[in-house]
């Protein structure tokens, strides 16, 4: 039979041990949630809308479809929105730039260009 | 001092508490990942941007020339989606008189920015509110010293430009 004391201090710390379990769980939760596809995906259409929006004709820039927020299936242009598939997820409504001018978006090997014309 | 039946019976009911625990925490972030959405505001970058392209299409060769039509200059300019945006002008001169006032977009984001405004300035700040803060519009604002060439004159001015970004569906 265990002393009043030490049945104190065992459940103590069987507890603190759990509530720690229960708290890591939950950060890496919420990490994945901020490091999330959409997260990513929303980094790099609103990165690329400004860029479109303070380019001048002419301009063009590459996308790596290996890229730091993760792999890149496509990108692409509608009714002046642009849309970026990040590691499969689709994107649904893109975001919008308000350049004057004509965009496009070519696929070469490793990487899409987007051209200001 | 406690026998082996009680600890145990002590520990089984410790275990259930934690589970129980566990459980309600687990419903509460399910349900609050599932609602929560992470949003990048970019809407003050997009209004800089626009600030510039508006000045840049106005006064393309130095000069603010208002000896024409002046509804629709901006229009004019050829920005697409003017309809999220609010751009306002207003030209004075270097005395502070006003020569001319125009705009176009939606003004009702000067509206959603006099809110936000009268709600910080109560104490109550909205910003970073989850929800609420992501509709209230960028902003930018900006005086240029331009020459104005207005009524077969020619004279050192002031255009005071006010732009307004609101949210974007996504």
């Amino acid at each position: 039979m265990m002393c009043k004391r030490a049945a104190v201090v065992n459940e103590f710390v069987i507890h603190t041990i759990l509530i720690a379990l229960i708290l890591a769980v939950f950060l890496f939760a919420t990490a994945e949630r901020v490091n999330g596809r959409d997260v990513r995906q929303q980094v790099l259409e609103k990165q690329l809308a400004l860029l479109i929006d303070s380019a001048e004709t002419g301009m063009s820039f590459g996308v790596s479809k290996t890229n730091i927020n993760g792999i890149i299936d496509d990108v692409y242009v509608r009714d002046n929105r642009i849309f970026v598939k990040v590691d499969g997820l689709r994107s649904i409504g893109g975001y919008p730039y308000f350049s004057k001018y004509s965009v496009e978006v070519e696929e070469t090997k490793g990487k899409f260009v987007v051209k200001v014309k | 001092m406690m026998n082996e039946r009680g600890q145990m019976a002590e520990g089984i009911n410790t275990m259930y508490r934690l589970f129980m625990v566990s459980v309600v925490a687990f419903i509460v972030f399910g349900v609050g990942s599932f609602v929560y959405s992470y949003q990048i505001d970019v809407r003050d970058a997009e209004a800089h941007i626009l600030a510039r392209e508006i000045v840049n299409c106005l006064t393309d060769d130095g000069s603010l020339d208002l000896s024409g039509e002046i509804d629709g200059m901006i229009e004019n300019c050829g920005v697409v989606d003017i309809e999220r945006a609010y751009v306002g002008v207003e030209v004075v001169d270097l005395d502070g008189k006003e020569i001319a006032s125009f705009s176009e977009g939606d003004s009702g984001a000067l509206w959603m920015k006099d809110l936000y405004g009268k709600v910080v300035a109560t104490g109550n700040s909205l910003v970073g509110t989850e929800g609420i803060g992501e509709y209230e519009p960028g902003y930018y604002k900006a005086d240029y010293f331009v020459v104005v060439l207005s009524d077969n004159r020619k004279f050192d001015g002031k255009m005071k430009l006010e732009v307004l970004i609101n949210y974007a569906n996504e």
